[in-house]
């Protein structure tokens, strides 16, 4: 009750700062997905066609000729079927102070890191808003302290996390989820983690001409849970849900992309301990892009890149143990900013599929319109100890996205 | 009062200097003179509004603030930030100009916070959907072109010499261009461009032209008017400042998560 009545004060407050430099945007959109099988689970929905409401304004005020920066961005979404699918976070609310030999920014934010398409591996600053997209883009916001200092030397960015979030997952009546489901309030921590343990991570990056580099270090509650059985019914009956186990993890990663002519090459790469034996994971891909197809304006990009993950069983699932990921991308280059992006992600082990396709284009000033889709293929529905995406194999679904952009 | 004997005494030998050279000699001196002129103005800031025309009279507008920084040795830094339209403000393109050497260029997507390298052999592809193609945009530099003097002539009341410039950097969508310089102000008034079968593609006039600091000319208006498909776009820069104090550390790609 506090937290909501210190919210208003704060919307009042910035409802009356100075209108001049203060702004606001953001955008509101209605989510039409339609998925393209029954649910396989007697307890999710049965609606195929689900309609979802999301809105995500953005309120920024500056002083000090731009020196001093406060950012207000809060989420919310409304679904149709899933009740932890139906959420609010607050993805940012810090101040950000900068000067030309260093910036600072205090509150909640987001930060990303990293530079391939298939997965986000170094990305780990930021809980996943697995709820909102299994992509792993969408990120519920982080307290943090973040100290940046730009140098001839590279760039070297200090971030202190003093507060763990718990990533989302969907409801028992949700689609996309796994089996049996994650019970997402239920979460727990091994060794002296918990949610206030603070995190810290480093980061240095530098150019080096036609080549980027950076890396980092993390030591701190990973954000990636183990997933452990809970037996409601006794233990001689089948697993009633899954329990996030969140650890203490200490990771170092390297990312680096290249620019050589058409090409892009890009990297990731991570080691990890605190999940088992300590592990390495990599991503490793390359971008042609062909620019003015057949005399248009329309550019085209090929993308490969190769998934590797060595974790062993008792770390937290991935699907990307032994990967190829394969996409080709369309920028049109037209006044309505129209694009395209399909791919496939194919294990190389058990030849299971996850397709995406998105598109977008920019419809008059304000409005944009989406496609999204992802689509399974070959997910083995028996054992869901070996395949993480068992849950998913009737999920496939279209999405038309309407946004309306103020 | 020396120094408008030295002024003139310049004017006196340039001219006839330019009368003892060969076209190509003479193209050259003239543009190593525009590029002596606007030299040293240290760092920039600009607002721009950008308003696109197709065939049927639709418009569609872009507005973004670009910063530019000189590099001595090297070319400059350049930054836009997009304000609009609404879905793409906080987008921000970095550029690091190097005469004939591949560019570097940064994309930064406000959504993902992600800074995405993005090639530079695109250098003929639109620039935001717009008429202006990305060579058009980025900043010109002294080696990027072999340059030719055609002739003099007036055009809307200014005496210009007539310059051919042929790309010497790699993958420009230009097989040529024909470049109107005012004597006065050593800045560009008109340019044609030649597509790659050398059929004019475009034709960009400046106009509105302000001098700031005392020496640094910069056009307020910038028309594109592209022949083959009939569209336009037009670029509106107003709000320009100088030397207002930045420096490489806002020109970094680890700064582009601060634009916004």
């Amino acid at each position: 009750m506090q937290s909501r009545l210190l919210f208003f004060m704060l919307v009042i407050h910035m409802t009356m700062i100075d209108a001049h430099a203060a702004e606001w945007s953001g955008f509101a959109a209605i989510d039409f997905r339609t998925y393209a099988n029954a649910p396989v689970f007697a307890e999710q929905s049965n609606l195929r066609f689900v309609p979802s409401g999301v809105a995500q304004p953005e309120f920024r005020h500056e002083w000090g000729n731009g020196s001093n920066r406060l950012t207000f961005i809060p989420f919310g979404r409304i679904d149709a079927i899933d009740e932890h699918r139906t959420h609010f976070d607050i993805r940012e609310l810090n101040w950000l102070y900068q000067n030309p030999k260093w910036n600072i920014r205090a509150g909640v934010g987001r930060v990303f890191w990293g530079v391939t398409e298939s997965r986000h591996l170094v990305d780990i600053i930021n809980q996943i808003d697995l709820v909102e997209n299994i992509n792993g883009e969408e990120k519920l916001g982080q307290p943090m302290v973040s100290l940046n200092i730009p140098s001839a030397y590279g760039n070297f960015n200090f971030l202190y996390l003093p507060y763990f979030r718990d990533r989302t997952f969907p409801a028992l009546h949700g689609r996309l989820r796994f089996v049996p489901p994650v019970d997402q309030n239920a979460s727990e921590f091994s060794d002296s983690a918990n949610r206030w343990h603070p995190d810290w991570a480093v980061r240095w990056s530098r150019t080096f001409g036609n080549v980027d580099i950076g890396l980092a270090h993390f030591m701190g509650v990973g954000r990636e849970p183990r997933l452990l059985p809970r037996f409601d019914n006794g233990l001689n009956t089948n697993p009633t849900a899954l329990i996030p186990v969140y650890d203490l993890i200490q990771q170092t990663s390297l990312d680096a992309q290249a620019s050589l002519g058409n090409w892009l090459f890009k990297l990731e790469a991570i080691t990890r301990s605190g999940q088992g034996k300590r592990f390495a994971a990599v991503v490793v891909g390359a971008e042609y892009t062909h620019y003015g197809l057949l005399g248009t304006d329309i550019d085209v990009g090929l993308l490969a890149e190769y998934l590797y993950d060595g974790r062993d069983r008792v770390a937290p699932p991935t699907p990307f143990n032994n990967d190829v990921f394969f996409g080709v991308r369309f920028a049109f280059n037209d006044a309505q900013n129209s694009q395209f992006l399909a791919g496939v992600t194919t294990d190389l082990e058990t030849q299971a599929k996850i397709g995406t396709v998105t598109a977008s284009r920019r419809i008059g000033e304000k409005w944009k319109i989406e496609l999204e889709s992802r689509f399974f293929e070959n997910i083995s529905s028996d054992n869901p100890r070996t395949e993480i995406l068992t849950g998913y194999r009737k999920d496939s679904y279209i999405q038309f996205r309407i946004s309306r952009y103020f | 009062m020396k120094k408008i004997f030295y002024l003139i005494s310049l004017f006196f030998s340039m001219s006839i200097t330019l009368h003892a050279m060969t076209d190509e000699e003479k193209g050259y001196a003239i543009n190593r003179e525009v590029e002596r002129r606007d030299s040293g103005f240290g760092d920039s800031i600009h607002d721009a509004l950008m308003v696109l025309r197709n065939t049927q009279g639709d418009e569609s507008k872009r507005e973004f603030t670009y910063k530019t920084l000189e590099m001595t040795g090297d070319g400059d830094k350049e930054l836009g930030v997009f304000h609009r339209p609404a879905d793409v403000k906080g987008t921000a393109i970095l550029t690091y100009a190097h005469g004939l050497k591949p560019d570097d260029q940064w994309l930064y997507l406000p959504e993902l916070k992600r800074v995405k390298r993005i090639s530079t052999v695109n250098k003929s592809g639109p620039f935001m959907g717009s008429e202006f193609a990305y060579e058009d945009i980025a900043s010109w530099e002294l080696e990027k072109y072999k340059y030719k003097y055609l002739r003099d002539e007036v055009i809307d009341g200014n005496d210009c010499f007539v310059i051919e410039n042929i790309p010497a950097y790699e993958y420009s969508g230009y097989v040529r261009q024909v470049e109107w310089i005012d004597k006065t102000i050593y800045q560009p008034r008109r340019i044609d461009f030649y597509d790659r079968k050398n059929t004019l593609l475009k034709t960009l006039t400046f106009s509105d032209y302000n001098q700031y600091l005392g020496q640094y000319w910069r056009a307020g208006k910038l028309e594109m008017v592209n022949h083959q498909n009939g569209k336009s776009t037009s670029l509106i820069r107003t709000n320009y400042r100088f030397r207002i104090g930045l420096t490489e550390s806002d020109f970094m790609d680890s700064s582009l998560k601060n634009v916004q």
